[in-house]
């Protein structure tokens, strides 16, 4: 009988140990080398979405889009705003089978509930549909260029893509930014890289 | 005697709820969502399989793959068939001894529950311009429809695909998907 209880008080301490050593490395992610800046390199990835507006000026052959959404991600948590805003030479296309890319720059901010921000840059390649250019797709990469708060300080890079495509079927004009987008143009957006943190979180 | 019972209540249920907590770490990470009713999630799959190429006299050239794919929405063993194209004619981006094209495609994944998933992909296919074996595909998928649990679905993402001499590709792709309903758990 005592060895039936060891055996119980053993196995429960290992499931708890086994458990625990689990739970926190399924948590924490990669991570933990020096950033170069003093403090730690962490994975990081968002993902969200919201409305979208571009344009073209024909004479200039440039055009433009930026968006406005609401991502979530871990280092910046839940219900962050993300905003971004991109240009595009015509002049740089590459056209094959039906498709159109160009190479397309642009810069950005993360804004988190509580204040802190993110600024970013991003180069890539934007493709789409050569007639329609919808939907179009960014396969980009970010480099974070400063920041504000628990960002004050932060580096950090990745892979950057934005899904644009059509809500409904009637463009519209969108002033709010936001996820739900019921009607118009819409990008999801994701970054998968790294960041520096004065504190990190991996709550997603 | 009581405080063996109690320490054994304690740990087991210590570790039950690091267990779940554990658990519930693996849940697949959701973002706010552009399409009401539709759950927006983090979407990867990876799959290998068997491709041939064929090009034209005016140097139109077509790849076809056929395969299987596990993955974080579409389970395991997936059946995934794609084609894409490109065109030699107008040259390509040449360095250092390597060629790109923009290719371009479209494709399905059937899953063994879930339905049928139809992507398009573009991207840049580059490989050793004497012989263009092993060559690479560096570009986006966007999901274009799809059927059953799929046949709302929007997203798209990253995909990156290598073919070895004999033609076998290893295929990886990661990005977002939505589906009406709670979102997989991570692949």
């Amino acid at each position: 009988m005592p060895r039936v209880k060891q055996a119980l008080i053993f196995f429960a301490v290992a499931s708890a140990g086994l458990a625990l050593l689990m739970a926190t490395s399924a948590y924490a992610g990669l991570g933990g080398v020096p950033g170069g800046n003093g403090r730690p390199l962490f994975e990081f990835g968002l993902l969200g979405s919201g409305a979208l507006t571009s344009s073209c000026d024909s004479q200039a052959g440039t055009c433009s889009s930026s968006l406005e959404a609401l991502v979530n991600g871990n280092v910046i948590r839940k219900g962050a705003t993300f905003t971004d805003s991109m240009t595009w030479s015509l002049s740089s296309e590459i056209a094959s089978a039906g498709q159109s890319c160009f190479v397309a720059t642009g810069t950005g901010s993360i804004v988190t509930r509580r204040g802190d921000q993110i600024n970013y840059l991003f180069n890539g390649l934007l493709c789409g549909n050569s007639e329609t250019f919808i939907p179009s797709s960014l396969n980009a990469t970010y480099v974070v260029s400063g920041g504000t708060g628990r960002f004050a300080n932060s580096v950090g890079s990745g892979n950057f893509t934005q899904n644009n495509f059509m809500v409904g079927s009637v463009p519209v004009d969108h002033q709010k930014p936001g996820a739900t987008v019921t009607n118009g143009p819409a990008g999801i957006v994701r970054f998968d890289g790294l960041l520096t943190a004065r504190r990190f979180s991996s709550a997603r | 005697m009581t405080f063996s019972k109690a320490a054994i209540s304690v740990l087991a249920a210590l570790a039950l709820g690091v267990l779940v907590g554990s658990a519930a770490a693996r849940a697949q990470a959701v973002g706010p969502s552009p399409i009401p009713g539709q759950t927006l999630f983090l979407f990867s799959f990876i799959g290998s399989g068997p491709s041939s190429v064929a090009c034209d006299e005016g140097g139109n050239c077509t790849s076809t793959f056929t395969g299987i794919a596990n993955g974080s929405a579409i389970g395991r063993q997936a059946a995934v068939s794609s084609s894409f194209s490109w065109s030699t004619a107008n040259g390509g981006i040449v360095s250092a001894g390597n060629i790109c094209y923009l290719a371009a495609g479209t494709g399905t994944m059937t899953t063994r529950r879930k339905g049928q998933l139809d992507f398009a992909q573009v991207g840049l296919l580059c490989g050793p311009i004497d012989g263009f074996s092993p060559a690479e595909f560096n570009g986006n998928f966007i999901i274009t429809g799809g059927t059953r649990k799929f046949a709302a679905s929007i997203g798209g993402g990253s995909a990156t695909a290598s073919s070895d001499s004999g033609g076998f590709v290893l295929l990886f792709g990661e990005g977002s998907l939505t589906w009406k309903g709670k979102a997989p758990p991570a692949g």
